[in-house]
């Protein structure tokens, strides 16, 4: 498109150009002819011998000395510049092969009048134009007429002052008519020249815009393929993981049987088991001896902790298959809540409990219900034997953080062995206070689960305190 | 106290002699009657099948219902007894060993008064037979008999 702009416009140039070249011979012919029109008025025309081909002029007629004779005899008579002009263009058209005409709207020589064309033109003369160029078909040839007006000299008056003309005014005009067939021969020849590269850079130009749409389309259909394949494998993906889900939600489910059989016909024998050592202990209390007894005391025992076990084991699964349910949670109501429980329960200990009002934090409601009540229970059971218990729980500001924080000023433990801390069925006491070594490992997966910390401090015999933030 | 019933529907015979064990520890002498799965539960408190000739009159006031019955099941049980006109507000107390929430949802939500956990303990198995027998027994005010 765009070279196809450029190779018209290129022609167009060209075809100006040509014009413009035509205009000007045409000028140039009209101002050598004007040129010696002035220069033969300047000498008052010149005397010419008297032949048949150059009579003398019956228009010069008024002019005195028209005729005059050499001391050898020989005839001359005066030749104007216009005769001049006419004469040489009609006698030597070949050699010269441009029309040339005087003519004037006040011609002297009848046939000097000027035809239709040269009339308008001479017209516009008398309103000032100064030039009329125009290309048009003269005498069957393609041609560019031009004309110009002869404006009055001095010298003209000598002929031309009886017409009642003065200096300045618009005698005539000379017309000149150039064939331009010639130019339009080489305009042809330019064109072809020109067009040809033209052509041969659109063809180029094509070329490589088919080869560039080719390649573009080779491209587009890599593309095309390479997402079909993502496509592919994204389904394919996707029917993994919907596999995968289902899987793992099939798990879940034996997960969720299992532990409810735990939950349940776990514990029944549980409670038979203690039920008959009691029965036994009360009934048969008299037929039993002090060894009798003590070892229905550690069955009982057993029993206790196998049923501690199997619940805290359930509550640390109900947390890993748990999601988590995020709401605003008051930690202090909750631990208000556990602590009246255990005075409850326990009404014979006198505890001092301290609970930091609005401790509120985000998170499930459940788990961080289980997660207090484990470490209150904790805190509660190892300061069973300080004559002033305390426990305290609250936030305090440690290492640029906001911590929560459970307090107590029971036993403790030995530092040395927090890495077992938070493993599970790792205890670190024994005797009275042993428990089933999870509760800790569930408090950390609580925190875990909620994207939190905790670590305690501790020191045997003066107390723990665990450090946490959800 | 003397003429209200008991009725514990329970199929595990261990468990059945344990309640009754604790019951007698605590001097509760009500009449116990005892069903051992879900269907027998029915029948006896609709006055049909094996039960056909007990009188429905006497109702009992305290009905210990556990979960896990063979035939037709602790909720099941509950689920009838709310739909029917005769037993629609007979106070009814799940005695479980189950702990998942899922059950304490489900018997709430079929209209169950109470639900009690089995302690292992035995001390405090005793102390929950009592405490339910002092609450059902004589503090509570059973619904009014119907015709």
């Amino acid at each position: 498109m765009i070279l196809l702009g450029l190779l018209f416009r290129d022609l167009a140039i060209l075809n100006q150009s040509i014009r413009n070249l035509a205009i000007r011979e045409a000028r140039a012919h009209f101002q050598k002819d004007k040129a010696f029109r002035f220069w033969a008025a300047t000498h008052g025309g010149f005397y010419v011998p008297i032949t048949e081909h150059t009579p003398p002029s019956p228009y010069l007629a008024h002019i005195p000395e028209r005729d005059i004779e050499t001391p050898s005899g020989k005839k001359l008579t005066l030749m104007n510049p216009a005769w001049a002009l006419r004469q040489m263009n009609e006698d030597f058209l070949e050699t010269y092969g441009v029309f040339v005409h005087i003519t004037s709207l006040l011609p002297i020589r009848p046939e000097n009048a000027p035809d239709g064309w040269e009339r308008l033109a001479l017209e516009s003369f008398e309103t000032g134009e100064t030039e009329v160029l125009e290309f048009v078909e003269f005498e069957g040839k393609p041609s560019l007429r031009l004309m110009k007006p002869l404006i009055t000299q001095e010298g003209c008056l000598k002929c031309h002052a009886h017409q009642g003309y003065v200096v300045g005014d618009v005698g005539g005009g000379v017309s000149v008519a150039i064939p331009i067939a010639a130019y339009f021969a080489d305009e042809q020849q330019f064109k072809i020249a020109h067009i040809l590269p033209f052509i041969m850079f659109w063809l180029l130009g094509f070329g490589v815009i088919i080869q560039g749409s080719r390649v573009i389309n080779k491209n587009n259909l890599k593309r095309k393929h390479a997402r079909r394949m993502l496509q592919e494998s994204h389904s394919k993906l996707e029917i993994r993981v919907a596999e995968r889900t289902a899987l793992l939600e099939a798990t879940n489910k034996e997960l969720e049987a299992f532990s409810y059989s735990v939950s349940h016909d776990l514990r029944a024998p549980l409670t038979r088991m203690d039920g008959f050592s009691k029965a036994l202990q009360t009934k048969y209390e008299d037929k039993l001896d002090k060894k009798g007894v003590h070892y229905l005391n550690r069955i009982r025992a057993s029993s206790q902790l196998l049923a501690e076990l199997i619940d805290d084991l359930l509550t640390l699964s109900r947390v890993s298959r748990r999601e988590l349910k995020k709401e605003m949670i008051d930690l202090s109501l909750i631990a208000k809540k556990i602590v009246g429980t255990l005075q409850s329960t326990d009404k014979d200990r006198k505890v001092e409990v301290i609970i930091q009002p609005n401790v509120k934090v985000t998170g499930d409601a459940g788990l961080l219900k289980a997660m207090m009540e484990n470490l209150l229970n904790n805190a509660w059971k190892f300061t069973r034997e300080e004559k002033l218990a305390k426990i305290d729980f609250g936030t305090i500001q440690k290492e640029g953080k906001n911590w929560i924080f459970v307090k107590d000023n029971g036993i403790g433990f030995n530092m040395k062995y927090y890495d077992k801390l938070f493993t599970p069925f790792q205890r670190l006491h024994s005797g009275e206070y042993m428990g089933s070594g999870i509760g800790l490992s569930t408090v950390q997966r609580i925190i875990s689960k909620h994207g939190g910390q905790i670590h305690a401090e501790s020191e045997s015999g003066k107390g723990t305190t665990f450090y946490f933030i959800i | 106290m003397e003429n209200k019933i008991i009725l514990l529907v329970e199929d595990n015979p261990d468990d059945v002699e344990l309640v009754l064990m604790a019951l007698q520890s605590k001097n509760i002498t009500n009449k116990i009657d005892v069903v051992t799965d879900g269907e027998q539960a029915l029948d006896y408190l609709f006055c049909r099948g094996e039960y056909a000739d007990r009188n429905i009159k006497f109702t009992p006031t305290l009905i210990l219902l556990d979960l896990q019955l063979p035939k037709v099941s602790g909720l099941d049980v509950l689920k009838q007894l709310r739909a029917d006109e005769r037993t629609k507000l007979l106070p009814v107390t799940i005695f479980t060993s189950s702990s998942e929430e899922q059950d304490m949802i489900s018997s709430y939500e079929l209209g169950a008064n109470s639900y009690i956990r089995k302690p292992v303990d035995a001390d405090q198995f005793e102390k929950a037979i009592e405490d339910l027998g002092m609450y059902w027994l004589l503090l509570n005010e059973p619904p009014p008999k119907k015709g």
